[in-house]
């Protein structure tokens, strides 16, 4: 019963303006987004291999210091709880206390440092080059330094200290510290990552990240749209009477309009995926390595498909339970909170827990390495949460279909 | 005069009073998670692009959805007023309460000291939010699908994230963060042409059906 | 196994509003006629015979079958709501096909049954019209092939005749009779011409409870010796209007003839009248209280 109900399902689709349009929306934000620019091998002596964050854990912690004696000293503090600016005022108190945190991290007395910053600033000349750049010189450079004897778990806890005083969303947060120890790329890492493209991404795993971090936005919110057309097409249709009285049960009536709803959008991401899928092909092979074939329906089935499962369950549930287009705002809000969230690095790169993970960078092996625990915890976690969305959406459905449990209901 | 209030007074308690709450809501939440203070032109333009230009959206859809049941609807359009009428003074309506809105909220951000022209800022704001809102009141004016008119300009804001200024051209959302309002007149423009179409069309379509 | 349904001591509040007061009836095979104001509560009975609605207390019984197994009573009752409908753009065939896989058919079962079907109430030939561009007398038909696609034992209909014009409404009934022969057919309605015309067994609700219950026959009986005819000025009507309930009227020039129940003859030159359905029908809504 299941099957026959579902290819019904499905063939409504077919005839839903949603669904096309949703077609041509993955299509156009595919072409739109995707980059073109094939894959060139560093040469030495190059000027710039673009940025990398730094791994050395000192280098991490004397930038970081560096960062956060400017700040103190010009009183100016930022953060960006959802992606944008704002200026944090700190009171008095507070600024004490983050000297004092300097005063530990540094190893030295407050009027130590500051009388080393005070050269350090004294020493600086401020001027504009021929095309109006603002250039800075340093006649001292910066000579503080965090205390040797300080371990980097030691460090964090401090930071994680002067975060809190900071509030939500800056630099100095645990998470956010690398940030401060970026630093050029050197000819061997630039090298490096180039090889980690072609012999162990294969290009097209490196290509394919890169697809579902594009994609990945756009199907953080589309799928809602289909869920909540979905229940609303009943609504308006008045069918829900009829529908109610039949036999078929509501598991069976749930699940098979929530997979035949997945599996419509999902068919056309498989399509667009191949599209992508042909030109990495092409650019593996202009570089001469053998390719990954899988790469990308691997990343659509891991990564792509718990997000879709996700938004589609969240909007079905509220769309059921409500019966209007609340679950637009809901949808709507998340999705925005969540796209601001992840900016918030030079790369953006961003995991977490948030449910439209971000990785938008062209290969950085290694990084992605570091970041899969992470991704696989947090695409479980999102998974799981569909499967309860639509059990409780299962649930709704039945308490509506025997007239709910709302005393008040209007005959 | 009197009947227009009555238009006005239905429209605000039996329609746009959820999405007016949204709208005010979104502004008293602003300051927990953005700068409010101190900001720079392009930062307040910045606030005003990607968060308040949304207002259209809120605001500018309903317009249409209280005669979106199908007997409601052949009910209101064999009245004496012209529906297109009505439809003109909702939607004004809908702008008036976000553009009051955005007044409000630019006024406190004055007050918190922020740097900006208040004029470029406001034009900015509404010229964002009548294209975006009247993008989705076309939408829904020519597929009669709620649903379909908050995605298609919610997908366009979308766009602009990641498509920027090159491809999007004229109707780019975002430029008065680089201090350009040029592409404002384009927005404005088209976007009332855009909620003037979905009037007529509004009336056209049902015409015919 | 019992082939009727039984109600008892059914109860349904909506939140503080008592919308069915202890409930009790049997509901024998064949055409069951359920009268009653709009908002006496038959639509809320319907709904929770349809399990779409259940009972604050009370138990029903469905052929033996406790109402509150969902799954057995929906398999063998179908349900034609008031204002049926069905997704706009499906065609007549695609929506009973859909609406018979709900029902659990199998793809046999609907490749045989859908045909006939709509043979029956007379829609094959616009099989492919979609629901949208139909009229509401082709909905109405689409919507009773529906309700009986999975062969129910009970067929539950709500105002079927509302919003159709006589000719239809004339054809729907007999529709309805001919489907009644082998089973329970329950109609609600508040146009006692629906009832005169098809039922043998009605029940009265009034305000959430029954007023009467048993055949049509019986009723027109009780209301025997109830029912006067009168000719009387245009003056005399106003008064009478206020004393008695009138059932009908028909005026010529400055006199009417007035039809109007009273349980004793009320003044000279009223005529007793043999009573009809309708008669009958005001006389048991509120023949108890009158003079």
């Amino acid at each position: 019963m299941f099957g026959s109900l579902f290819i019904k399902e499905c063939k409504m689709w077919l005839k839903s303006i949603v669904f096309y349009a949703y077609i041509i929306i993955l299509f156009l934000f595919y072409v739109t987004n995707m980059d073109e620019s094939t894959l060139k091998k560093p040469k030495e002596g190059q000027d710039d291999y673009e940025w990398t964050y730094s791994d050395d854990k000192k280098v991490i912690m004397n930038r970081t210091l560096e960062d956060l004696i400017r700040d103190y000293s010009g009183e100016h503090f930022v953060t960006y709880p959802i992606g944008f600016y704002k200026e944090v005022t700190l009171s008095d108190s507070e600024l004490k206390k983050i000297s004092e945190y300097i005063s530990e991290l540094t190893g030295m007395k407050e009027e130590e440092w500051k009388a080393e910053y005070d050269k350090y600033v004294e020493g600086l000349s401020v001027s504009y080059d021929e095309n109006g750049n603002y250039v800075e010189e340093e006649a001292v450079p910066f000579g503080i330094e965090v205390s040797d004897e300080l371990s980097y778990d030691e460090f964090e806890n401090i930071m994680e200290k002067v975060s809190e005083i900071i509030g939500r969303g800056s630099d100095y947060e645990p998470a956010q510290l690398i940030k401060h120890g970026i630093v050029p790329k050197t000819y061997e890492q630039a090298l490096k990552e180039y090889e980690d493209i072609l012999h162990e991404d294969k290009v097209t795993n490196a290509y394919a990240r890169l697809f579902s971090d594009y994609l990945g936005i756009i199907l953080g919110i589309l799928p809602a749209f289909f869920a909540i057309t979905r229940v609303i097409k009943e609504k308006r249709s008045k069918v829900s009477d009829v529908i109610y009285s039949k036999k078929m049960s509501s598991t069976v009536m749930v699940l098979s309009r929530y997979a035949s709803m997945v599996v419509m959008m999902f068919i056309p991401l498989i399509f667009v995926s191949v599209f992508a899928l042909t030109q990495s092909l092409y650019i593996a092979d202009a570089a001469g390595v053998s390719p990954d074939y899988f790469a990308y329906i691997k990343y659509c089935v891991l990564w792509l498909l718990p997000t879709m499962l996700f938004v589609s369950s969240l909007a079905y549930l509220i769309t059921e339970f409500t019966k209007n287009i609340f679950a637009v705002l809901v949808s709507g809000v998340i999705w925005f909170v969540s796209l601001f969230m992840a900016l918030d690095g030079a790369f953006l790169e961003h995991v977490g827990w948030n449910y439209i993970p971000r990785f938008n960078s062209l290969g950085r092996y290694e990084a992605f390495n570091e970041m899969i625990p992470q991704l696989i915890k947090n695409r479980c976690l999102y998974s799981a949460l569909s499967i309860i969305f639509v059990v409780l959406t299962i649930l709704v459905y039945s308490i509506k279909r025997r007239g709910g449990i709302k005393k008040w209901k209007k005959a | 005069m009197e009947k227009s209030l009555k238009i006005l007074s239905v429209n605000l308690k039996h329609n746009l009073l959820p999405y007016t709450a949204v709208c005010i809501l979104m502004i008293i939440l602003s300051p927990f998670f953005m700068g409010t203070k101190n900001l720079l032109q392009n930062q307040t333009a910045k606030v005003i692009e990607v968060y308040l230009s949304l207002f259209g959206i809120i605001m500018m859809i309903p317009v249409f959805s209280p005669d979106m049941n199908k007997d409601i609807r052949d009910l209101i359009y064999s009245k004496k007023t012209p529906v297109f009428l009505l439809h003109i003074i909702r939607t004004m309506q809908s702008v008036l309460i976000f553009v009051v809105l955005g007044i409000i909220f630019l006024f406190y951000l004055k007050a918190g000291n922020c740097s900006f022209d208040f004029g470029k800022i406001l034009y900015t704001l509404m010229a964002n939010s009548i294209f975006l809102g009247g993008m989705g009141m076309l939408v829904f004016s020519v597929t009669d699908q709620v649903v379909f008119a908050y995605m298609i300009p919610l997908i366009y804001y979308e766009a602009n994230f990641g498509a920027g200024k090159d491809k999007l051209g004229k109707i780019y959302l975002f430029t008065m963060q680089t201090g350009s309002i040029n592409e404002k007149h384009y927005l404005i423009v088209i976007g009332l042409f855009m909620v003037i179409l979905s009037i007529f069309a509004r009336q056209f379509i049902h015409l015919k059906k | 196994m019992e082939a009727n349904i039984t109600l008892e001591n059914v109860n349904k509040y909506y939140g503080k509003k008592h919308a069915l007061k202890d409930v009790t009836m049997e509901i024998p095979k064949g055409m069951f006629g359920l009268l009653g104001r709009n908002g006496a509560g038959k639509t809320t009975l319907m709904k929770i015979l349809a399990t779409l609605h259940s009972a604050t207390d009370g138990k029903v019984t469905v052929c033996g079958v406790n109402i509150k197994d969902r799954a057995a009573i929906r398999s063998m009752t179908g349900y034609l709501p008031q204002d049926f409908s069905m997704y706009g753009n499906m065609g007549v065939y695609e929506a009973m096909d859909y609406l018979g896989t709900l029902s659990g058919l199998s793809k046999r079962e609907r490749k045989e049954r859908i045909p006939e079907l709509l043979e029956r109430v007379n829609l094959m030939n616009n099989h492919k019209t979609k629901v949208k561009a139909m009229s509401g007398g082709m909905r109405r038909r689409l919507g009773i092939a529906q309700a009986i696609l999975n062969n129910p034992k009970v067929l539950i209909v709500d105002e079927p005749t509302a919003g159709l014009d006589p000719e239809e409404r004339v054809r729907f009934r007999n529709l309805l009779c001919e489907i009644a022969e082998d089973r329970i057919v329950i109609l609600s309605t508040h146009i006692v011409g629906d009832i005169e015309a098809t039922c043998e067994n009605i029940a009265i609700l009034d305000e959430g409870t029954i007023k009467y219950n048993g055949t049509v026959e019986d009723m027109l009986k009780r209301a025997e010796g109830k029912i006067f005819t009168a000719d009387v000025s245009k003056l005399e009507l106003e008064s009478i209007k206020k004393d008695y309930i009138v059932t009908g009227m028909l005026s010529h020039g400055s006199h009417a003839d007035v039809r109007f129940v009273a349980n004793e003859k009320p003044f000279e030159g009223a005529e007793q009248a043999e009573p009809n359905v309708e008669d009958a029908y005001l006389y048991m809504m509120d023949g108890k209280d009158v003079k």
